[in-house]
């Protein structure tokens, strides 16, 4: 009898699975959509598997690249459409290994690239190589259906072929029956799978290419036009796939537009930029100001005839930024409101994010109300001559 | 003793009364006027034909109009369906 413990570890078979060596993490063929661990196609699960760590790691990482570049969200439909599932190992564009490998390293690229713009500022996504891509994984998976439909029949297996296609009156075979001359097999079943996506996809290119002369010649092309463009084809298709049938695939076409004409539009609506008002009467001094992302700077202190404002409310509003007023001395001020997150410091009180702070300006002093609202940023409101 | 079988039915028949039309895919007719709803929208939207608040009821139009379409091609499939279940395997008198 023994009582040493089995010096081999045993291959753990758990639901857990084996730990994955550096090969198998480099071979992203090997990737799969996961069927069981899903929140909305399997992507993140099946990373999590591929690399063998916790599916909550690659499911914020893809919502948090989503808000760089879209990069999260390009890595996630890229993977949607050409990873296929675990279980019937299916996906949206069929590739071989090989050409599934390549196709995820350079859609890997380019989110990378649209990570690295956002992140300096320098260029935006782009755009262009996404379409050259997508070109390029069409042709490849076209020419990969093709290749499949002339493939040379196996002989000695199975047929493939369905009952229904055989003749009525064939006799049963045996199903492994080695023969000594070739007879051709019948044609393999016709394939299920999406046709109107490739079509789609196409149209969509073209599409693209169209408005991106046109705006290169000079007319005026909003920048939510290339998405609403792809997601009005997406549109069209699906209904006419609806009746016709073969649109696979078009919806998550139509949820990346979407969600892609809203971002162009929203990010469109949004000011940006710095507002430097140093009015000198208070008749220039305005009732509001307002921007979604930058910098107020409002300067009270040279306006000459104070008395003028007394009983005004100025309004500063700001999405993300930074705020920063001077008031004059000789001017009551009351100061009300504040920010969702940052610092808040206002006439040296830099306590609490919200509240309402006034100041003194002396007896028969002209009253001024300032109501700021900042989403994320810095507050800061001085007295001159205070520091 | 050989003996021959004579077909008593005529199965070849049945598959020819039967209309070969595709079936409405709901959920894709759903989605595609959503997404043209959509495009719609952001059309109007672009075009400045609509501001401010009035953006926010037109955002769900889309939906309901998806829905309403996705809602009259089931009804429409479902009573399809109950009038190819009544004729069954019966043939219409008029084709004997």
């Amino acid at each position: 009898m023994s009582t040493s413990p089995p010096e081999a570890p045993t291959p753990e078979t758990s639901s857990n699975g084996p730990r994955v060596g550096r090969d198998e993490l480099r071979d992203l063929g090997r990737l799969r959509r996961s069927r069981q661990d899903r929140k909305i196609a399997g992507v993140a699960g099946g990373l999590a598997r591929h690399f063998d760590i916790d599916p909550i790691i690659p499911r914020v990482t893809l919502v948090v690249l989503v808000f760089f570049g879209g990069a999260g969200l390009l890595l996630y439909a890229a993977c949607w459409l050409i990873v296929p599932t675990d279980d019937t190992q299916e996906a949206t564009v069929r590739l071989d290994e090989r050409s599934r490998t390549i196709a995820l390293v350079i859609v890997g690229i380019l989110a990378g690239l649209a990570l690295l713009g956002d992140s300096l500022g320098g260029w935006g996504f782009p755009w262009p190589l996404a379409i050259i891509g997508a070109i390029v994984l069409a042709v490849t998976a076209f020419r990969h259906r093709n290749d499949e439909r002339w493939a040379t029949p196996q002989f000695g297996e199975p047929s493939a072929a369905s009952p229904a296609e055989l003749p009525a009156e064939a006799p049963a075979a045996p199903p492994a029956a080695p023969m000594s001359t070739p007879v051709p097999t019948p044609a393999a079943p016709r394939r299920g799978g999406p046709v109107l996506f490739w079509y789609a996809l196409l149209l969509i290119a073209v599409g693209l290419g169209v408005l991106g002369m046109v705006d290169l010649a000079g007319a005026d092309v909003a920048d939510g036009a290339y998405p609403a463009l792809a997601l009005g084809i997406s549109g069209a298709m699906l209904l006419l796939g609806s009746f016709w049938g073969r649109a696979g695939g078009i919806i998550a076409l139509g949820l990346v537009s979407a969600i892609a004409t809203a971002g162009a539009t929203v990010l469109h609506d949004v000011e940006t930029g710095h507002i430097d008002a140093q009015p000198r009467t208070a008749s220039a001094v305005e009732d509001e100001y307002e921007l979604g992302l930058g910098e107020i700077e409002l300067d009270l202190t040279r306006v000459a005839d104070l008395q003028n404002l007394d009983g005004r409310t100025i309004t500063v509003d700001l999405g993300v930024g930074r705020i920063a007023v001077l008031v004059p001395q000789g001017l009551d001020v009351r100061v009300e409101g504040g920010l969702e997150l940052g610092h808040r410091d206002v006439f040296g009180d830099d306590q609490g994010r919200e509240g309402t702070n006034t100041v003194d300006g002396g007896p028969q002093a002209p009253v001024l109300e300032i109501e700021v609202d900042l989403g994320v940023g810095e507050i800061q409101i001085d007295r001159e001559g205070d520091n | 003793m050989e003996t021959t079988t004579q077909p008593t039915t005529q199965p070849t028949t049945l598959p020819t009364t039967l209309p070969a039309r595709h079936p409405v895919n709901i959920g894709h007719l759903v989605m595609g006027i959503a997404f043209l709803g959509l495009t719609g929208v952001w059309a109007l939207v672009a075009g400045d034909v609509v501001e401010g608040d009035d953006i926010r009821w037109l955002l769900p139009l889309p939906w309901v109009l998806a829905g309403l379409g996705g809602l009259a091609a089931l009804v429409s499939a479902d009573r399809r369906r109950m009038t190819r279940r009544q004729t069954g395997w019966v043939e219409p008198p008029s084709q004997e």
